[in-house]
């Protein structure tokens, strides 16, 4: 693994009206690895990451692709350079095939003159396709299944092979495993090695803290909207992550824990932070 | 870590009972299409023609003048519903079809009949007048944000309005005797039952926009706009010119049902296709379309046309008079959408 900064911040901030909700943040993800970017709810995290994947605008720092400073006008400049997002929602069309969702609004289009004067898909090659991407992220699914017929897991997964298409470099993904079953979460953890065995970068937002030191390699942790470090996975523990979640202020809310996952090392049912 | 790319896919466990197959053969799978249980009903209804009126379901004279007349009717269903499909797949619907059925065929009787205008660049005018119906009904309902509820129940009031002050003697009339109004209006034999050309209109229409549906880029972006219109936006599909499009489409063909019902007929009122918005949905409708958009087929509307189109039949042969026609009609397309709900509640 690579330890050269594949996309990075410096100083980066934001602010809605009178709100800050990102303040001079510096990080620096390297190429290969699984980055976890944990905080609390309102700490700053989806704001960064839309920034990363050009949806929204900084107010003022900058964003290093490979170490130069690059600005995404939008959504799909940030996709070309390489970078895809997997969102919380999923934005799957559900009465859809997954196949038609992996595929969804770049069809593959048939080589021939119905192809090329109608648009008639290629559907034989795009069942094909959707069938070696979610080989890629080692969950069989039927590419002809409907999506809502899925588990939250699987859909997922589906979500990610279409990620996948484009062949990014970068995959951030949005709570991946919030609102999953067990079974779900273990699927997409596991999906989540499988690509970083790939090569591909991922840039991980949860809450979920035990989940993240299992899965990251490296965890940067945000607290109302400024960066409070970068840790190890493997030289940090939770105790020192959910200090640092605090943050500047102490706060009582309640952290996120493992639904029920029992691994028999630790209580994990109603864990509070205080 | 070079060796890694060998062991993607390869591991068993993975996803322990995660594949999604139905598990069901080809049979089950006919069995389980909405499609089928249209058809069955169709059959249905048909065969209640013959339980209740054997003396005309087994004189074959009256049964295939009887057969002839739904055809007819149904193809126009058919015409109309085949946009109306497209538009609902796609989450949106239009109220003023029957309206732009009416303007269709008395604008194509006045540019024959007045301006002594060509067949085909008629139907072109015809045509035209259409797609700018559907622009505009599109254009206010994804630009301005305006519900197509709300717009096409306006344009329905509005080509009233002009398919009266286009017949200010109640109606308008085409020359039959034309050979090119008669590849509209015309009918041939077909193992001795009269099919109208209106019906091979509408059926090639069906197929040709059911392949558009099913198979191209397009219709796949007409099921995602409907299914999940932010969905189908973040993945880089111009949803507003999707609807808009199947605005056109929908107003187009409404536009060419009525040339074609003019072209048969000979005359067309000012009242022409008055309640047709609400047939076509209905047929739609119980044709497995869902009301709500992202699922549908325009082998179901066929179908669902088929049941629109035998219930009047039905009804008619029996004695029942108009007013319980209208008041059964409305029943069957609530009932229709409820069973519709039900079902896919069910899952």
């Amino acid at each position: 693994m690579s330890s050269e900064s594949i996309i990075g911040t410096r100083n980066l901030s934001k602010s809605f009206g009178s709100v800050q909700a990102v303040q001079d943040v510096t990080l620096d993800v390297a190429e290969g690895e699984v980055h976890a970017l944990v905080g609390d709810n309102g700490a700053g995290k989806s704001t960064v990451i839309k920034m990363l994947c050009g949806v929204l605008e900084p107010s003022s720092g900058e964003i290093l692709l490979r170490g130069e400073q690059t600005t995404f006008g939008n959504y799909n400049e940030a996709r070309q350079a390489g970078i895809e997002t997997v969102y919380q929602d999923l934005a799957l069309a559900k009465a859809q095939t997954v196949a038609a969702n992996v595929f969804l609004g770049h069809e593959a289009v048939r080589d021939d003159i119905l192809g090329r004067l109608f648009g008639f898909v290629d559907e034989d090659y795009m069942i094909e396709e959707a069938s070696k991407a979610l080989d890629r992220v080692n969950i069989p699914i039927d590419p002809e299944a409907k999506v809502r017929n899925l588990s939250g897991g699987q859909q997922q997964a589906v979500a990610i092979a279409r990620a996948l298409q484009s062949d990014p470099d970068i995959l951030i993904m949005d709570e991946p495993t919030s609102a999953l079953s067990i079974e779900g979460v273990r699927n997409v953890l596991r999906v989540v090695n499988n690509l970083r065995e790939q090569g591909i970068t991922i840039v991980l937002i949860s809450h979920n803290i035990r989940q993240v030191i299992a899965t990251a390699d490296r965890i940067s942790v945000l607290a109302q909207g400024r960066l409070m470090g970068t840790r190890d996975a493997g030289e940090t523990d939770r105790e020192e992550i959910v200090s640092m979640m605090m943050g500047v202020e102490d706060t009582e809310e309640e952290l996120e824990f493992v639904p029920g996952e029992s691994t028999g090392d630790e209580a994990t049912a109603g864990e509070e932070v205080a | 870590m070079s060796d890694s790319q060998e062991t993607v896919g390869s591991t068993p466990e993975a996803g322990a009972g995660a594949t999604i197959r139905s598990g069901s053969g080809f049979v089950e799978r006919v069995l389980a299409r909405r499609e089928l249980g249209v058809l069955l009903g169709f059959l249905v209804l048909f065969g209640l023609i013959a339980v209740t009126r054997p003396d005309i379901f087994f004189n074959w004279d009256s049964i295939s003048g009887i057969f002839s007349r739904l055809l007819r009717q149904v193809s126009t269903y058919i015409l109309i519903g085949v946009g109306m499909t497209y538009l609902i797949i796609g989450g949106e619907f239009d109220l003023s079809v029957g309206s732009m059925f009416a303007v269709g065929g008395i604008v194509f009787g006045i540019l024959l009949t007045e301006q002594g205008m060509a067949v085909p660049l008629a139907l072109l005018v015809v045509l035209l007048a259409g797609v700018f119906v559907g622009l505009t009904n599109g254009a206010i309902v994804t630009k301005a944000g305006v519900p197509s509820l709300i717009t096409t129940i306006g344009m329905l009031s509005i080509l009233r309005g002009v398919a009266f002050f286009l017949t200010p003697g109640g109606s308008r009339s085409v020359d039959q005797d034309l050979p090119l109004v008669q590849v509209f209006g015309g009918s041939r034999d077909v193992i001795g039952v009269e099919v109208t050309n209106q019906v091979f209109w509408a059926l090639g229409i069906l197929i040709v926009f059911g392949l558009l549906l099913q198979k191209t880029r397009f219709g796949y972006h007409v099921y995602a706009v409907g299914d999940d219109v932010e969905a189908a936006s973040n993945s880089g599909i111009n949803t507003d010119r999707v609807k808009i499009i199947n605005f056109v489409i929908t107003a187009t063909l409404a536009a060419l049902a009525g040339a074609i019902s003019i072209s048969y007929f000979g005359t067309m009122f000012g009242t022409a296709g008055s309640g047709f918005e609400l047939l076509v949905i209905a047929a739609v409708v119980i044709g497995g379309t869902n009301l709500f958009g992202g699922e549908g087929t325009l082998l179901g509307t066929f179908l669902g046309a088929l049941v629109i189109g035998v219930i009047p039949v039905l009804l008619v042969l029996n004695g029942f008079a108009v007013e319980i026609q209208e008041f059964l009609t409305g029943v069957v397309i609530i009932a229709a959408v409820l069973v519709d709900i039900f079902i896919r509640r069910r899952g």
